[in-house]
């Protein structure tokens, strides 16, 4: 088994000290940081939301998966940097403004940054004018906004008119989700996408930046 | 006594016990979703996570409850809200069959909440999500303590006042009622049986704004009227309580059968866990079931 092979085994398994030590190994062995980076660790994440949106293996898999992806990426993220290696796309996510719920948003950080984004969390509680001044600051492709409440749902649809009125909308594009979401919902209100977990996020994502 | 008492709105803060709100593993598991941790590959990794979860949630949360009484007329008013409740309602037809009802709010407190913005800052994510569902099943516990509390109470009234529990039998001296409907066979028998000098049972369940009809905007007359800022729970402009991991309500106190109704409102169709089937099985059987 090549260490690449190794990083994205070890990574399936959650195994986070093997992940760092590999990586490691892999930069000293003189292997490319993207080839390090594609290969090993999102290879490895990729598999590991195959296998979680085709319900093989459960949360807790995913978990640890994503814990020992940011060991990988702490070794490798210097070398990025100075690389200038570009990511997937960039996403700027947020809990929307009065609302606090973040567990799911933050769920759906870790699987997009396991799938090779550049997520710019903003946490929660975020103005729309917040998200649309970090997606231009960033060159953000797509906002990502979360919902728990029907009383803060209305708040995506500021954001949305936000980016048409500085002239965005199309530019950077919009995905929302929440338990009291749909996809109606964001058809009414002009999102680009609806996603209904993490992996499904990953797949709209995708579909935008593609 | 018939009906909630008029001298109501007193409220008073429930003790609650840490261990009380600790969710055992199962619980913890269960929020994990489809496949909790037993369907997971890593499972056998995952006790110990556990246990370091609840440990750190003994160490960071601070449950806190409230209590306030409150009459019929009044809850009559306070859950016309700002008008938005479905035109009908399960506890729109529950609260006036009520012996009791009393208002109630119940926290974990804020640290918690630090606690988890630094776990999520250092990655340690299976912690956090851990930790996290600790907490949301801890503010759940913290409203059933306060539900219980209540219960007890007025158990404890009715012995005082040698009324049979329920109220229907007022003047019956009946010791040793305070689990009337709980896993007392023989008891529920007897209520089955029914006639005079039978131990009425009392069966408390809660219910919440922003379930079943009850619009969530309803929040705004009940921290009016109960004040949970009291006990440091606060109200944002967008109904969401803070700290997060809150709970309010009303406890609905009566006999058992005051608590059933079918899940054929309109907005039911939308609900997805369908959850009321439970509590109702559980508030027939044994007096407590959880929120509606
Ligand atoms: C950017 O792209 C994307 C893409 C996908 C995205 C995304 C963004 N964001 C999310 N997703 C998606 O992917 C994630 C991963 O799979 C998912 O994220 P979620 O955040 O949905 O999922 C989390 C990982 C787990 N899910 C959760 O944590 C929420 C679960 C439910 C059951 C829930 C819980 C557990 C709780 N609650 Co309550 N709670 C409910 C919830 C009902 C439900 N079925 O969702 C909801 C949100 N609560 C509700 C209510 C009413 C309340 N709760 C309350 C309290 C609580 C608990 C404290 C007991 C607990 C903690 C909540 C928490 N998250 O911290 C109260 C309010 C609390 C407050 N602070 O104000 C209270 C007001 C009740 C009361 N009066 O006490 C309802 C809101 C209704 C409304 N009208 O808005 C509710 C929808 C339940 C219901 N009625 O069905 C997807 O939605």
């Amino acid at each position: 088994m090549s260490i690449l092979e190794q990083i994205s085994a070890e990574l399936q398994r959650g195994e986070e000290e093997r992940v760092g030590e590999l990586t490691r190994q892999a930069i000293a062995e003189g292997l490319a940081p993207q080839q390090i980076l594609d290969q090993g660790l999102i290879g490895g994440m990729n598999v590991i939301g195959e296998q979680f949106r085709d319900h093989e293996i459960f949360l807790p898999d995913v978990l640890l998966a994503a814990r020992a992806m940011y060991a990988g990426m702490d070794e490798l993220r210097p070398l990025l940097i100075k690389e200038g290696i570009p990511t997937s796309g960039k996403v700027v996510i947020g809990t929307v403004q009065g609302d606090l719920h973040d567990i799911g948003k933050n769920l759906v950080g870790i699987m997009l940054r396991g799938a090779g984004f550049e997520v710019i969390d903003l946490g929660k509680d975020v103005t729309p004018d917040r998200f649309v001044t970090a997606a231009e600051e960033s060159g953000a492709q797509v906002i990502g906004m979360s919902a728990l409440l029907t009383t803060t749902m209305p708040v995506m649809k500021q954001v949305i008119g936000l980016l048409e009125e500085k002239g965005l909308k199309g530019k950077v594009r919009t995905v929302i989700g929440g338990a009291p979401l749909s996809e109606d919902f964001a058809r009414q209100i002009g999102a680009d996408a609806y996603a209904f977990d993490g992996a499904n996020a990953i797949d709209r994502v995708k579909a935008l930046v593609g | 006594m018939i009906g909630p008492e008029k001298n109501a709105l007193t409220p008073h803060e429930v003790e609650i016990d840490i261990e009380v709100v600790s969710a055992p593993l199962e619980a913890i598991a269960a929020a994990l979703g489809p496949g909790g941790i037993a369907g997971a590959r890593s499972a056998g990794r995952w006790a110990g996570l556990v246990e370091e979860a609840r440990r750190l949630f003994r160490r960071h949360a601070a449950p806190r409850g409230l209590l306030a009484e409150i009459s019929t007329d009044q809850f009559a008013a306070l859950y016309q809200g700002d008008g938005h409740n479905a035109p009908e309602t399960p506890l729109g037809e529950i609260f006036p069959r009520a012996a009791h009802l009393a208002l109630f709010a119940a926290t974990i407190g804020a640290g918690v909440h630090r606690a988890l913005d630094e776990l999520f800052a250092g990655h340690e994510f299976p912690l956090a999500i851990l930790l996290d569902a600790a907490a949301s099943e801890g503010a759940d516990r913290a409203g059933e303590a306060v539900a219980r509390h209540y219960r007890e109470q007025l158990e404890a009234r009715r012995i005082e006042a040698g009324e049979s529990p329920g109220g229907r039998d007022a003047g019956v001296r009946d010791a040793g009622v305070r689990d009337t409907v709980v896993r007392d066979a023989g008891v529920r028998d007897a209520v089955a049986r029914g006639g005079p000098g039978t131990p009425v049972p009392l069966a408390c369940l809660r219910y919440s704004p922003g379930y079943c009809g009850w619009n969530i905007s309803g929040q705004r007359a009940l921290f009016a009227a109960l004040k949970p800022e009291r006990i440091g729970i606060t109200l944002r402009p967008s109904m969401l309580m803070e700290p997060l991991k809150s709970v309010s309500g009303v406890v609905v106190g009566g006999r058992p059968e005051i608590h059933r109704f079918a899940d054929r409102y309109p907005f039911c169709a939308d609900c997805r866990t369908h959850g009321c089937r439970e509590r109702i099985r559980k508030v027939l059987e044994s007096g407590s079931g959880g929120r509606a």
